[in-house]
């Protein structure tokens, strides 16, 4: 996998999902008083809800409609998401792993997302966003996660069949 | 204007760790329950120890810093206690709405964030999970919040 060992071997670090862990988990609460990501709690990194302020934003823009939004964002946009994907080709490009690949079955996966999205949007929360809802001392982000758990443990079991 | 710069700057750069690190919410415990690989679940004990800490941190500083208050709180509002949040009628759909979101990115191969991160590496699959990603956010607001509201 990671061709240029050598040459990289000082920035190992970065290639740690605890590393990530520690970072991303900082920012998420700086996020908010800094950034001034805050009127709901808890929002400094959510991949759902900050997808659906930037189309609430696109759309009002465009068609005069109103999704809906966090209090925060109803002005201005939210590139959270734009930022991950511009932030991964970035990474991509730089260590030589940006290719086409195609694998899953595509039309399942359009369906997984649509899927997801609607989910997500029920609870408000992306995976993530649990965790740091439950971080700042949620009960109802406790109540989701154990859903999640159980949701995991049954994927696991439709993946061991082989869905 | 602070909002625009600061989200850019935070999806940036968990853009780039996670590409990195392959970093994944939902791949935590999969794997563990899969292969018993305890890798990327290390990693979300690690993002929620950090965050829980982030936030003492803050309420010290305030502390010591009275000034800095505006800066340092984060906590802005208190949380029901976990007997009423169960009984009351957000905690079913709290649980459901995990269970829903739990089921379909195991079978979708990793959490929303890992898509978009798999989405900028140029898998295709993962490009076509964010148009239904993002198509069914629209479809949300345009049916599925008034049926459920109408239930609630």
């Amino acid at each position: 996998m990671n061709k240029s060992k050598k040459g990289k071997s000082k920035l190992l670090f970065l290639t740690s999902p605890i590393f990530f862990g520690f970072v991303v988990g900082s920012l998420a609460v700086l996020a908010q008083p800094i950034f001034k990501i805050q009127p709901p709690q808890a929002y400094g990194i959510c991949i759902v809800c900050h997808a659906r302020d930037l189309l609430n934003w696109l759309s009002i823009l465009l068609f005069k409609f109103k999704l809906d939004s966090a209090e925060a964002t109803i002005t201005l946009p939210l590139l959270t998401t734009i930022g991950i994907f511009l932030g991964s080709v970035l990474s991509s490009k730089l260590n030589n792993e940006y290719k086409f690949i195609k694998t899953e079955n595509l039309i399942k996966m359009f369906f997984w997302g649509l899927l997801v999205s609607n989910f997500g949007l029920i609870i408000m929360s992306c995976p993530t966003r649990l965790v740091l809802r439950f971080a700042f001392g949620d009960p109802f982000a406790l109540l989701s996660i154990i859903g999640l758990l159980a949701g995991i443990s049954i994927g696991v079991i439709f993946l061991k069949k082989g869905v | 204007m602070l909002l625009v710069i600061g989200s850019i700057f935070i999806g940036l750069i968990i853009g780039f760790l996670g590409q990195r690190s392959r970093m994944c919410f939902i791949g935590g415990f999969r794997d563990f329950l899969l292969v018993k690989d305890k890798e990327l679940l290390k990693g979300t004990i690690s993002f929620f120890v950090s965050a829980w800490l982030t936030i003492y941190i803050l309420n010290f500083i305030g502390y010591l810093f009275p000034a800095l208050k505006e800066v340092t709180t984060v906590k802005l509002s208190s949380y029901p206690s976990i007997l009423n949040a169960f009984l009351s009628k957000f905690g079913v759909i709290s649980i459901i709405g995990g269970f829903g979101v739990g089921l379909f990115s195991t079978l979708s191969g990793g959490c929303p964030l890992r898509q978009h991160v798999l989405a900028g590496q140029g898998r295709i699959g993962s490009i076509i999970y964010l148009a239904g990603f993002y198509i069914g956010i629209i479809i949300y607001y345009l049916f599925i919040a008034r049926f459920i509201g109408k239930l609630f």
